[in-house]
């Protein structure tokens, strides 16, 4: 029951010229090591901003209004939102990575796969490339003695590793041709790394893919290549933000089954946010689900759909369409973040309102073992109304 | 969004009421595009009452300057002349009024004439694409591998003398540069899903491009117009200077910097004279265009949709 | 049951031009001879990938876009039908064919006739928020196809726009506002209202729930039942969410690179996928319900380029039953059970 990342009374806002949009306001999660949550609920529910906050990558004019987010790092507890830029640098794409809807927005059209890849793993993995290197030169210099451009390169590569913002590294980067020869060894060594990557993502002919610019790949291979730059320094979180909405389902297939047996070989835990309850039920262990900025329902996921106890959740879940049965639909709209409904969100929309879902907003509390709701049908400590159809 | 039950909805709350709040709020937040739009209704105001401000004398030609005389020394300003006399003794005060209106008709004229041809070209152009697109954009091509400028000035030289043919000559260069952007923003729009569900629904081309795309691609092409009838006007007035544009006496700035042409210099011991032949016309054309750059700047910041709700 | 829609080997092909003088060096198959039936009053559902040529084939049945060969037929009466069939068969190029081709074959409709069959096939897009005029009115919106058809008198238009918006579930309120003032259920239910108010017989619905949350899907589908029961329309569903299409629709082709592979009534579809394809297809299908563990069929490869199909059966690559022969020859769709039509040679 290791925790790796905790949030806690979260509160996200959007100050927007028609008002300030309470997207998140104080939501408590856990996600423990080497388990993939589900964060499910609709347009406008939130639940990208969550995975956003838990990188502190809330673009304005949101802002992260208050809580924390406690990582744990190698055994010490840091909380992100009070960490600075540099540190946060560190942390992005190591120990936390986040892959996104759109694979051709996530991949810069004018830069190929290795060199995208290579980007994230030189940053990342830094010392041990140049190390690589270093052994390659000298590897060289054994078997066709030593030259002039050897013992250039290896200078080089030495005060690379030494002090990367060398002066002299710098300015030697920024003549065209001086740069090409430098980089040589490097760009050969990183290229192999990033074929051993893609390989690993099942990538068919990486050799061939290695050398492609984005355009040239199909959707169902970009996304591959965008979650093989989040896995490439294999991150302790994986944070997926409805990878799949835009693929064909049977390409959908392929990567969640990917995603599945990555995980399983790195121990990563994955937070699966999505709005497609199939997947959810495919691929989480527990499940999160969220309406309005709210949390209102957490359990594991077979009893959460054995045994839904939120109005929204069983809602959602009899919604889907099912052949032979009357389509079922939830009365009203998704509610405007500016002016939220009083107590309860959920209440002009819920069929058990009561008159306290007007007033007061409900906690989420613990209603069976790992079970939790934020439903005033269901009374602190105990179970609720067992009349819950 | 909120739905709204009932029947009429209140003023306050239509949504062009609502976006015409909003844009002059921005308005207000851009001490620039206030900057402009006050320079322009001050030019506004003087053209319409220039027959006020400076009167005409009777049975003239108002747009011929009055002069008092045929001295060819200018005369510096005085109590009955508030602005001095020109080379000539030609009234400034009287032409840099009623140069406000030429300025005004050469500037909307040639900026209308060519945002008319260039829609009308680059609309068809984008729409039917093919070999219609293929000629009319060599067409194109074809004007703009001449520099703007001395092109104008070979039309106005075959054309004839005159600040009709000036304008005339400003149309032909000018219109290639609108139908490029029409014809891109058309090609962007006709791509949208509700320009194909309009054919669908059986709307014929014409009325395709009249009231479906051309409305979505209107804003590029009216942000470059109000930019540009600045660079117009100068251009009228660099024309004139070179004596390609309005007669001799004719109420224009740029005829009037003409005019001062011999006085720009003036004795040794006294160099700036006769400054008022020049800078008083000239602070005229530069404070004319400045606001037309201004409000043209104001347009985009406020039209613009991408840059609207920062 | 009678056919109100039939197409004849339809062909869509998109030129690929190359070379210095731009000249057609090859062709995107899109749509590469689909010969279907759609019945009268029924919910006929196409499914497949993206690049599978399903869009392309109901844009095509309506000549938004012009078919490169294949017929059309509309509303053709089955005696007409035979004759065609009958002259056709004989390989005469006789005048009464091309008469009768001239007659009632959408694809050589051009001008006021293509215009008139507008009133009676209408499309509802995917995307609601850019398939309306973001600077028109609802009501202008709505009210265009019938000043365009010239269906009604100016005075007659915003009653009529009232009435099928009100079918639609909105009302006289949302008359005078603009498309980005509503939610996405609700734009996409002005997009069904503009289809709908010249009283078309046939509507092409294009992926039309799939740009909308979950729970405003369900209305949008109840909607679309109880508008077919009212109005007495015949859909062609397209999506590539299957749930949905399993719900919605009476039968469902399923459509692989330009081409049906199988055909079937629904249920027996979903039962008894019979082609390789729509076996993956269907299991790869995340079921709701966690306790319940899929055989799942993870096809390997990717969909091959439109342009360069591969030769004979066009899913041997990526089959895992693929013997010689499907290499080589391209199978014909054949009714294997009743109704139950596949194209695969292991049949």
């Amino acid at each position: 029951m290791d925790k790796l990342l905790e949030v806690e009374n979260l509160k996200v806002r959007f100050y927007t010229y028609e008002g300030i949009v309470k997207a998140i306001e104080g939501i408590n999660l856990e996600i423990r090591k080497g388990e993939t949550l589900g964060l499910v609920g609709e347009t406008g529910c939130g639940k990208s901003v969550t995975g956003l906050s838990m990188l502190v990558l809330v673009p304005p004019p949101g802002r992260i209004e208050d809580g924390k987010v406690i990582l744990d790092l190698k055994g010490r507890k840091v909380n992100l939102l009070k960490q600075k830029e540099p540190f946060l640098l560190k942390i992005r794409g190591k120990e936390i990575s986040m892959i996104f809807q759109e694979p051709n927005a996530a991949l810069n059209p004018v830069y190929t796969v290795k060199e995208q890849i290579g980007e994230a793993i030189f940053h990342h993995r830094r010392r041990e490339i140049l190390n690589k290197v270093l052994k390659s030169i000298e590897e060289k210099a054994r078997r066709k003695g030593k030259s002039l451009m050897l013992k250039i390169e290896r200078w080089f590569y030495e005060k690379m590793l030494a002090n990367p913002e060398a002066l002299s590294i710098r300015i030697a980067f920024k003549i065209p041709i001086l740069r090409r020869f430098l980089r040589r060894k490097l760009d050969e060594v990183i290229r192999n790394e990033v074929i051993a990557i893609l390989r690993e993502m099942e990538i068919p002919d990486p050799e061939r893919v290695a050398d492609m610019y984005p355009h040239e790949l199909s959707g169902g291979m970009q996304q591959r290549v965008v979650i093989a730059m989040a896995l490439a320094c294999n991150p302790s979180l994986l944070i997926a933000d409805e990878p799949t909405t835009s693929l064909d389902v049977t390409v959908q297939a392929q990567i969640l089954d990917l995603i599945r047996r990555l995980k399983r070989k790195f121990g990563s835990s994955v937070v699966y946010i999505t709005h497609d309850m199939g997947v959810i039920a495919e691929m989480c262990d527990r499940v999160a689900v969220m309406y309005a900025g709210y949390i209102c329902e957490l359990a594991e996921v077979k009893e959460l759909f054995k045994n839904p106890l939120h109005p929204y959740t069983k809602a959602l879940l009899e919604s889907i369409p099912r052949p032979d049965k009357e389509f079922k639909s939830i009365r009203g709209t998704v509610p405007n973040l500016i002016n939220p409904p009083s107590g309860c969100r959920f209440h002009p929309r819920c069929d058990y309102a009561m008159d306290i879902c007007r007033k007061v907003p409900p906690r989420l509390v613990e209603v069976k073992k790992g079970h939790f709701v934020a439903c005033h049908l269901y009374p602190e400590g105990g179970m609720g109304s067992e009349s819950s159809a | 969004m909120q739905k709204v039950e009932g029947k009429k909805i209140p003023l306050s709350e239509r949504a062009w009421v609502k976006e015409l709040k909003f844009t002059i709020k921005r308005i207000k937040q851009s001490p620039l595009s206030i900057a402009g739009i006050i320079i322009i209704a001050f030019f506004t105001i003087i053209a319409i009452f220039a027959p006020y401000i400076a009167p005409p004398p009777p049975g003239r030609d108002p747009y011929m300057i009055p002069r008092y005389g045929y001295k060819p020394i200018p005369q510096p300003p005085s109590k009955d002349h508030p602005f001095g006399l020109t080379e000539g003794q030609y009234d400034i005060f009287y032409g840099v009024i009623w140069g406000t209106r030429t300025a005004f008709r050469v500037g909307l004229w040639v900026v209308g004439a060519s945002l008319l041809i260039g829609i009308i070209v680059g609309g068809i152009s984008a729409y039917y694409g093919g070999i219609i697109d293929e000629i009319m954009m060599r067409f194109t091509d074809i004007i703009f591998a001449f520099p703007g400028l001395i092109l104008a000035m070979a039309l106005v030289t075959a054309l004839g003398r005159g600040l009709d043919n000036v304008m005339l000559a400003l149309v032909l260069v000018g219109w290639p540069s609108y139908a490029r952007v029409v014809r891109g923003e058309f090609l962007r729009v006709k791509q949208e899903d509700f320009v194909e569900a309009a054919k669908a629904i059986g709307c014929s081309d014409l009325r395709i491009i009249v009231r479906h795309i051309l409305p979505n691609a209107i804003y590029p092409v009216l942000i470059m117009a109000s930019l540009d009838i600045g660079s117009i006007v100068i251009i009228a007035a660099a024309l004139s200077f070179l004596g390609l544009g309005a007669p001799l006496g004719y109420a224009d700035w740029g005829q009037m910097i003409a005019l001062s042409r011999n006085w720009i210099v003036g004795p040794p011991t006294n160099p700036l004279l006769y400054w008022y032949t020049y800078i008083i016309p000239g602070f005229f054309l530069f404070l004319f265009v400045l606001g037309w750059n201004l409000l043209g700047d104001a347009f985009r910041d406020i039209l613009d949709p991408m840059i609207r709700r920062r | 049951m009678k056919v109100l829609l039939e197409t004849d080997n339809l062909k869509k092909y998109y030129p690929v031009r190359g070379g210095v003088f731009r000249r057609r060096i090859a062709d995107v198959k899109a749509v590469d001879g689909v010969s279907l039936k759609i019945y009268k009053g029924e919910c006929f559902g196409l499914v497949g990938e993206s690049g599978c040529g399903k869009t392309t084939f109901g844009k095509t049945i309506i000549r938004l876009l012009d078919p490169t060969s294949g017929h059309i037929y509309f509303d053709v009466p089955d005696d007409v039908r035979d004759r065609i069939r009958e002259l056709e068969n004989s390989n005469s190029d006789s005048s009464e064919l091309k008469r009768l081709y001239h007659q009632y074959d959408l694809a050589t409709f051009k001008g006021k006739r293509l215009k008139e069959l507008r009133r009676k096939m209408q499309i509802v897009y995917q995307n609601p928020s850019t398939s309306l005029n973001p600077r028109m009115m609802v009501k202008d919106i709505i009210g265009e196809p019938l000043i365009v058809q010239k269906l009604a008198k100016k005075s007659e238009v915003e009653e009529r726009v009232l009435s099928i918006l009100r079918k639609v579930g909105l009302g006289e309120a949302h008359l005078r506002r603009y498309p980005h003032e509503f939610s996405g259920g609700q734009r996409q239910r002005i997009a069904i209202a503009r289809a709908l108010i010249t009283r078309p017989e046939f509507v092409v619905l294009d992926e039309p729930t799939s740009s909308v949350d979950v729970s405003v899907r369900a209305q949008l589908l109840k909607l679309f039942q109880s508008l077919q029961r009212e109005m007495g329309l015949t859909y062609l569903f397209i999506s590539h969410d299957l749930s949905v299409v399993e719900c919605i629709s009476d039968r469902v082709a399923v459509m692989y690179l330009g081409k049906v592979v199988e055909l079937a009534g629904t249920r027996e579809l979903f039962k008894r996928p019979l082609h390789p394809y729509s076996q993956a297809l269907f299991s790869s299908i995340p079921l709701p319900d966690p306790t319940i563990k899929r055989e799942r069929i993870i096809l390997r490869g990717e969909v091959p380029s439109p342009v360069n199909p591969p030769p004979g059966c066009r899913f041997h690559p990526r089959c895992k039953y693929a013997m010689d022969i499907c290499k080589k020859v391209e199978p014909m769709l054949k009714e294997v059970s009743k109704d139950h039509f596949v194209a695969c040679h292991l049949y």
